[in-house]
Formats: C-alpha cells, sequence, structure tokens
C-alpha cells in the first residue's frame, strides 16, 4: 500500500495499515491459491459487510487457501497511488490485486460497479476478460448482484449464484486442482473455465453468446452443448452446521456497523413483491439457539466488541426469539454486552418481545410500511392496516423509544397522487396519536423504487424522472414539517441503479464509459454524476431515460432468464398479475405453500420452520432498530 | 498481594507503547483498540452506571497522529483487585503488534485521574536538517529570557510566553539530527513541539523543518 511519508498526507490512514486483530496472513509456501476478498467501496462500509467476514472465514479455515481483503481507497489515498505508480494491494500481505490467483468481488449495490473497474485497474489488473493474459488472476463476482450480472459481463470470468459458503471453497479446489495453476497458458485458463461452468451455482459469462432478442435486448445463449442452458443458485441446507466467524476482524476505525454481528436466520417468505433479498434468500433457514449462544460468547470473548447485533431479514420472525434474547441476555450481560436487533416486525413485537427489548440499546426503531394507503400495500404484498403501524408506534413510545423512522417508496407500480398524499397525512397522523410522553422524532425516509430482477416487479416498466420529481415535490409540499424529518432519495442516483439492476451486455461498455469519465466510489452522493451516465449511454446508442421506463412483457425473453434464482418465472409472473388487483399473498409458513418453485431446487422449504403462534389481527410490517451511530 | 484501605478503588497504570504502523491510529481508534483488548484480556475492569453501562478507561494527553509514543499511559478503573502479573500477561496478549505492554501497575484511584496531573512530555524529533545554523538557534532558544509564540483560540489570537515550559532543550548531530526536549503538559505552561519546531526554524532562517520521525519518550 502506500509507503510513510504518504499515509500521513491522507484523511484516515488507518484504513490501509492492516494487521487488525483476528486477521489472517499466511506464508506463501503453505498456500495453493491465493484469493483477493475485493469490496468495492472504502474500508469502513467494507467491514460492516457480514458476507464478506462469512467467506474471509470460509475460505481462510482451509489451510491450503488464503483470503485476503482489499478495498477501495478514498480518492485522496487513490490520487497518491495513481501518481506514484503503485498498485492497490491487499491489507493482509501487501500483494497488488494482480498477483492473486483469485479476486472475488462482492455484488452489493449497483452503484459499485464502477469502482470494481477502478479496483481492477489500480490492482494492475486488465479491465476485460477477453484481453486478459493466461497468467492475470481470475475474477469472480457474487452477491445480490449476481440476480444479473449482465452489465458486469465482460469484466469478470465467472458468477457464483446463492450461498458461497459451499460454492467458493470448490471454485477455489477446482483452480488448485487445474493444469492453469502451475502452468498459466491461455489454453489451460480455458479449460479451467469449462470445468468452473460445471460446477453447480457458477456461471461463466464468457461461455454464453449474446443474442439480441426482437426487443433489442442482450440474452445469453451457451456456446455449445456442454454448458449449460441454465444456472442453478446454491443453497445451503444446513445453517446451523455451516462455518461461521466467530474470531471475524476487529477493524481499527470505526465501522458503519461497529459491532459483533450474529447471524440468526437466512431468508424470508413474507414475499414483499418490491424485495429482492425476500425473493433471492429461499428459504427461511434458522441457526439454533444452542449453536447461536455458544457463537454468541466466542464473538466476545475474541473480539472484545461491547454490542452484538441480530441479524436476519426479519428478527422476530426467528422462531424462538424470545428464549434466544433470554439466553443471550443471561451469557453477556456480566461483560456489560448490548444487544441489538437489525430488524424487527411489528406483529411480532408482543408484550413480552418489548420486556426483552426494553434491555437493548434504544437508538431508534425504523418502521417500513413502503407505501402509506392500504390499496397501495396490497400492490406490494405488506398487507397491513393503518392501525397496526399506529399500535406498534405506541408501543415503541411507551417502551421508551423517542425516535422513528419511517420508510416509505415512490415510484411504485399503480401509485396515483392519493398515495402520495397519504404518506403525509400517515405520519401526521402518527405525529399527533403517538408522540409518547417524552415526545416522538420522526424522520421519513423516502426512496424510489429499483424494480429488481427474478422479483415480480421485473415487468414494471418504471417512472419517468421529471414524473418522480413531481411526486418528491408533491409530498415535499404537503409533508408536516414540525417534529419531522424528511430525508428524499436522490431520484439521479435511482436512474443509474434502475439502468443496471435490469440492464444487459450492452452495460459493459457504458460501465467502462462512466469510469473514464471519472465516475467512482458512486455510492456516495457527493461522488455521482447523472450526466456521466447519460453521455456514455448516447454513446452506445442508448437513451438512457427512454431505458428505464421501457417497456418489459411477461412473455419476452429476459437478459436473466438463465440464471435460476429458486423463484419461477411462472410464480413471479402470477405474483405481478396479482399485484395489478391488489391480491395478497400469504407467507407460506402461514398460508400454506404458494408454489414459488423453490421446490424444484430439491431443498427443504420455508414451511418446515415451525413459527411462533402469530397475535391475530396484526399484519406485516417491518419494524427495524436503527443503526445506531 | 496488594491491599488498599476500605472504601477506595483500585486502578491499574498501564504504560504501553504505539509504535510502527500504529502511530496511523487516531486517539480515538486508540480508545476503542485498548477497550477491545482490556475486554478481551477479561481485565477485571469497572464499568461506569447507568443503562448503557462502558469500561472505565482513561488516556494520557492524545499523541498526534503519525507520532510515536514510547511510554504512554492509560489508566483502567477495576471493579476488583487481582494479580498485577497475571493482568500483565493477559493483557500483553490481546494487544495488537505495535501497541505494546511496558508496564502494568496498580494503584488507589483517589478522587483525581492518576493522569490528571502529568507535569511533561519527552521528546525526540528527527529532522532532515542540520548544521552549525540549527545548533545555534537552539542554543539561541535557550538563551532567551522569553519565547512568544501565537496561539489561536476561539475567539481570538494571542501572544504566549513559552520559555517557562520549555524544561529542556538538546540537539544531537551524529549520523542524524535529533531534536531531544522535555516539554510541560501543565496548562499554565503547556508548550507544544510544533512550536518549537517553529521558533527554531524561524531562527535558522527557514520556512520550516522537515520532521523524519517524532517521539514522544515519555509522560511524567
Amino acid at each position: 500500500m502506500l509507503q510513510d511519508e504518504y499515509l500521513l498526507g491522507v484523511d484516515k490512514p488507518a484504513r490501509y495499515i492492516g494487521g487488525e486483530v483476528n486477521s489472517i496472513v499466511k506464508p506463501s509456501g503453505a498456500v495453493a491459491v491465493r484469493m483477493a476478498l475485493a469490496f468495492p467501496d472504502v474500508y469502513e462500509v467494507g467491514m460492516s459487510h457480514l458476507g464478506s467476514h462469512i467467506l474471509y472465514h470460509v475460505v481462510n479455515r482451509i489451510p491450503h487457501f488464503a483470503c485476503e481483503r482489499a478495498f477501495y481507497p478514498w480518492p485522496d489515498a487513490a490520487e497518491q497511488l495513481r501518481r506514484t505508480g503503485q498498485p492497490l494491494t491487499s491489507l493482509e500481505s501487501d500483494r497488488p490485486l494482480s498477483a492473486f490467483e483469485v479476486i472475488g468481488f462482492t455484488l452489493q449495490y449497483e452503484l459499485t460497479y464502477t469502482t470494481i473497474l477502478a479496483m481492477l485497474e489500480l490492482g494492475g489488473v486488465t479491465l476485460r476478460s477477453v484481453q486478459r493474459r493466461p497468467e492475470e488472476p481470475l475474477v469472480l463476482g457474487g452477491g445480490p448482484g449476481a440476480a444479473n450480472p449482465e452489465p458486469l459481463a465482460e469484466f469478470f470470468e465467472a458468477f457464483a449464484l446463492g450461498d458461497g459458503e459451499e460454492v467458493l471453497p470448490e471454485i477455489l479446489e477446482t483452480v488448485a486442482a487445474s493444469a492453469w495453476r502451475s502452468c498459466r497458458t491461455g489454453e489451460n485458463r480455458e479449460r479451467l473455465l469449462r470445468e468452473l461452468s460445471r460446477l453447480e451455482g457458477v456461471y461463466v459469462p464468457g461461455l454464453y453468446r449474446p443474442e439480441e432478442t426482437a426487443e433489442g435486448l442482450l440474452c445469453p445463449t451457451p456456446v455449445d452443448a456442454e454448458v449449460p442452458a441454465t444456472v442453478r443458485r446454491r443453497v445451503l441446507q444446513d445453517l446451523d452446521e455451516a462455518p461461521y466467524p466467530t474470531a471475524p476482524v476487529v477493524p481499527w476505525l470505526e465501522a458503519v456497523h461497529d459491532r459483533a454481528q450474529l447471524e440468526i436466520a437466512r431468508g424470508c417468505t413474507r414475499g414483499c413483491r418490491f424485495c429482492a433479498a425476500g425473493m433471492l434468500y429461499r428459504p427461511v433457514r434458522e441457526r439454533s439457539v444452542e449453536t447461536l449462544r455458544q457463537q454468541a460468547r466466542e464473538t466476545i470473548a475474541r473480539t472484545g466488541f461491547d454490542q452484538i447485533s441480530l441479524v436476519s431479514l426479519n428478527c422476530p420472525d426467528y422462531s424462538r426469539i424470545e428464549e434466544l434474547l433470554d439466553g443471550l441476555h443471561q451469557d453477556l450481560a456480566e461483560e456489560a454486552v448490548a444487544i441489538s436487533l437489525a430488524s424487527l416486525r411489528t406483529d411480532t413485537f408482543s408484550v413480552s418481545l418489548a420486556e426483552r427489548l426494553r434491555r437493548v440499546r434504544k437508538t431508534g426503531l425504523t418502521f417500513a410500511p413502503e407505501a402509506a394507503s392500504e390499496r397501495l400495500r396490497r400492490v406490494i404484498n405488506k398487507g397491513v392496516s393503518e392501525e397496526d403501524l399506529l399500535t406498534a408506534v405506541k408501543a415503541a413510545t411507551a417502551s421508551g423509544w423517542r425516535r422513528v423512522k419511517l420508510y416509505f417508496m415512490l415510484g411504485l407500480p399503480c401509485e396515483e397522487d392519493e398515495d402520495v398524499l397519504a404518506i403525509a397525512r400517515l405520519v401526521e397522523r402518527l405525529r399527533q396519536e403517538a408522540r409518547g410522553k417524552r415526545g416522538l422524532e420522526m424522520s421519513v425516509s423516502v426512496s424510489a423504487l429499483v424494480p429488481k430482477p427474478h422479483t415480480p416487479f421485473q415487468w414494471f416498466s418504471g417512472v419517468s424522472l421529471g414524473e418522480l420529481r413531481r411526486r418528491q415535490t408533491l409530498l415535499r409540499q404537503a409533508m408536516p414539517t414540525k417534529g419531522v424529518r424528511l430525508s428524499l432519495h436522490d431520484p439521479e442516483m435511482g436512474l443509474a441503479e434502475r439502468l443496471l439492476a435490469r440492464g444487459d451486455r450492452r452495460l459493459g461498455q457504458v460501465l467502462a464509459s462512466v469510469y473514464r469519465k471519472g465516475g467512482v466510489l458512486e455510492a456516495w452522493t457527493e461522488h455521482f454524476s447523472l450526466t456521466r451516465w447519460e453521455e456514455a449511454c448516447c454513446e452506445v446508442g442508448l437513451d438512457l431515460h427512454a431505458e428505464v421506463v421501457r417497456e418489459w412483457r411477461p412473455e419476452q425473453r429476459l437478459p436473466w432468464d438463465h440464471l435460476d434464482w429458486g423463484v419461477s418465472k411462472e410464480f413471479l409472473q402470477r405474483e405481478w398479475e396479482r399485484a395489478a388487483t391488489g391480491e395478497v399473498t400469504p407467507d407460506c409458513r402461514e398460508g400454506g405453500c404458494q408454489d414459488c418453485g423453490l421446490a424444484r431446487l430439491s431443498v427443504q422449504c420455508s414451511q418446515e420452520v415451525p413459527r411462533q403462534p402469530q397475535t391475530p389481527g396484526q399484519e406485516n410490517q417491518v419494524l427495524k432498530e436503527e443503526a445506531s451511530a | 498481594m496488594l491491599s488498599l484501605p476500605p472504601g477506595r478503588r483500585p486502578c491499574a497504570i498501564i504504560e504501553f507503547a504505539k509504535v510502527g504502523r500504529m502511530k496511523y491510529l487516531s486517539h480515538l481508534d486508540l480508545a476503542r483498540a485498548m477497550d477491545r483488548a482490556v475486554r478481551r484480556a477479561k481485565l477485571p475492569v469497572a464499568y461506569s452506571e447507568g443503562f448503557h453501562p462502558h469500561a472505565q478507561i482513561s488516556f494520557g494527553p492524545p499523541l498526534p497522529l503519525g507520532v510515536e509514543g514510547l511510554r504512554e499511559l492509560c489508566c483502567l478503573d477495576l471493579a476488583r483487585l487481582a494479580p498485577p502479573a497475571e493482568m500483565t500477561r493477559a493483557l500483553s496478549r490481546q494487544l495488537p503488534a505495535g501497541l505494546d505492554l511496558v508496564s502494568l501497575a496498580i494503584t488507589d484511584r483517589g478522587r483525581r485521574s492518576p493522569l490528571a496531573d502529568l507535569e511533561a512530555a519527552g521528546w525526540e524529533i528527527e529532522l532532515a536538517e542540520s548544521g552549525e545554523v540549527l545548533r545555534s538557534a537552539v542554543e539561541s532558544l535557550l538563551a532567551a529570557e522569553e519565547l512568544a509564540v501565537t496561539r489561536q483560540t476561539k475567539s481570538k489570537i494571542a501572544a504566549v510566553n513559552i520559555r517557562p515550559g520549555l524544561r529542556e532543550l538538546a540537539l544531537h548531530q551524529e549520523d542524524k539530527t535529533l531534536l531531544v526536549a522535555e516539554l510541560s503538559l501543565r496548562p499554565e505552561t503547556l508548550v507544544k513541539p510544533e512550536e518549537i519546531l517553529q521558533l527554531l526554524a524561524e531562527r535558522a532562517g527557514v520556512e520550516s523543518l522537515t520532521v523524519r520521525r517524532q517521539v514522544r519518550t515519555y509522560l511524567r
């Protein structure tokens, strides 16, 4: 990384020094395959990402593999590297990215994609995979972005679909056993890529040829019969048995989530129609209370964190949540370790849970009704009544919470002005009726819908930038100002997200061009510029603004049709039709099998996971604890 | 085993080095790293009262970013007594490389923090410059009755005489140029190393001096 004389000249130099508690440096001799786990954002963001901690552990626990971390430097340090001609290196062994056998990028968010290109180039790796020399690293990607990795296809050798715990070691074993590892010829590299494509859950984009459809979209087709026509996502069956990092690297700097994290469950079957996580991570799998208590004790003992956060898509959906909380309190109280919950749903916000939560840090609660009118909530399959939300906020203020955050979305299908105004009315009603004895601070965060692949809304054409702005203005004018902080997400950033989420291979050139124009760390508002995206689109003959409102028809072929994430296209289409008529689809753990298609993957379905009895009348709502500042 | 009068609170005075790449840790990062090491070592630390208890650890004056320290100080309030040798062993094992335990001693906590009354800090500053001009600049500082520097507070710029707080100053010029100083830490006579460097630069007739390495060698 940077030499001493440069480190003093950059902001927060501790980002670049490595050597943290629990970081793992393996000597060269013992290692067959060395992988750089690359997070396309800065240290504090990447070090908060639980998935990266899991993969770091999963790889490093295997003696003959080494996994090292790499992050993108803040622009001041990136500039120093470029100016002095030094490459981007890993924190563990200070190797340039180009000296690894494998570079694995996590694909968490579309606006980090240009940063991936910046990391490759700064790491000394050729940008496009077809131009890479045979000895250069294999570039892999995984995470939710692999639901549709087509915009990134030309920069990657392979994508891993689904849970990484098993497939990543399999990929590395294949690399270790390949002729390419010791003899880096083009032929050996080709052969290795063929072998990788035979692993379940591995998509090698170079073995698929883009075919142009009647709608002008590029849809990949296998180059020959040996290449699988569809790639099926990997599903980890037994979460309880899966390796878990109880000695995660402890960051030097305050990370965005600066605490121990305990993943209690994976997956959600509530079926919100906009939600990618709810579709991509099925079925619901839980760890046992015994395992979790053991993991919590170990993690605290080996990190020294003073706070542990329970993580899952909906914490109270965990079948033994009260027993778990009691056990953790018992185990950790003496060491003054605070317990927090990453997400809570109000329908399980029972009196006894509220009692237990009295003892956790009350940094603020987040409710995510997403839409304010009952009608629109049925469209997105978040059937919840206003009364329930009111009850939940009242319960929270009565239990001592004074700050409540509300999440809403604009630009939903079937949304009318009436629905936009309903947000302001709902906020005003909560403010009036649920303020509690000590007052209530409300912050209202309103984002714009990004229709995601493999969700029922993947066919939603979307709302134009002008129309979004109009709805935002409508909302801003109607929103009460007293005691309410309104934050509206940048609709321009949303536009680029929408372009990439459902993009095809034509966007590879767009990404490269945006990067050439200086687009990097674009997830940071101050580094984003829509003009760069508009120009880059123009260069390849695309109109960005037309592209994000294009028509998608259920019968047409989609650029991600060859990737099978478990939920079937038929199910998604059924859900899309039910959205239009406002029909609610129940959670399969309550309402029986909804035939989502997951059973085809021969996995144990969520239905078999027992749930706590529900209080009738209380419906879907999400209540999350805000990340403590 | 150490014994304290009844009703008195014990604390551990920890001397530690902050060297090598650890000089890039800010004071806040250092406090967090120490807190976590103390927790991992399971030292019998006292926690604050209240709803969100935290370990009671206090530090000596913060080191500026990029400056190393050989004998930095922190004070750990203890909930109960434990053998210092055991605590030393446990904490040494948990401190990251570059944050190295020098000593650990148990004392009576008293009302005021034992770190509240520090007198002075020792400094070693390696300079890129050398030569006779620098030597006479040092001599001229030592000979002066009064050394005026300007300090900016929130509202005003004031001239301050820092001569009373300049306790020792020496220049060693062998294979490298080393400025050795002891500067006051008391609020009324506080002197900052950069103020000495600025005065030296003025007397040597240069814009500024180039610091190659800066080490705080002790606090007392």
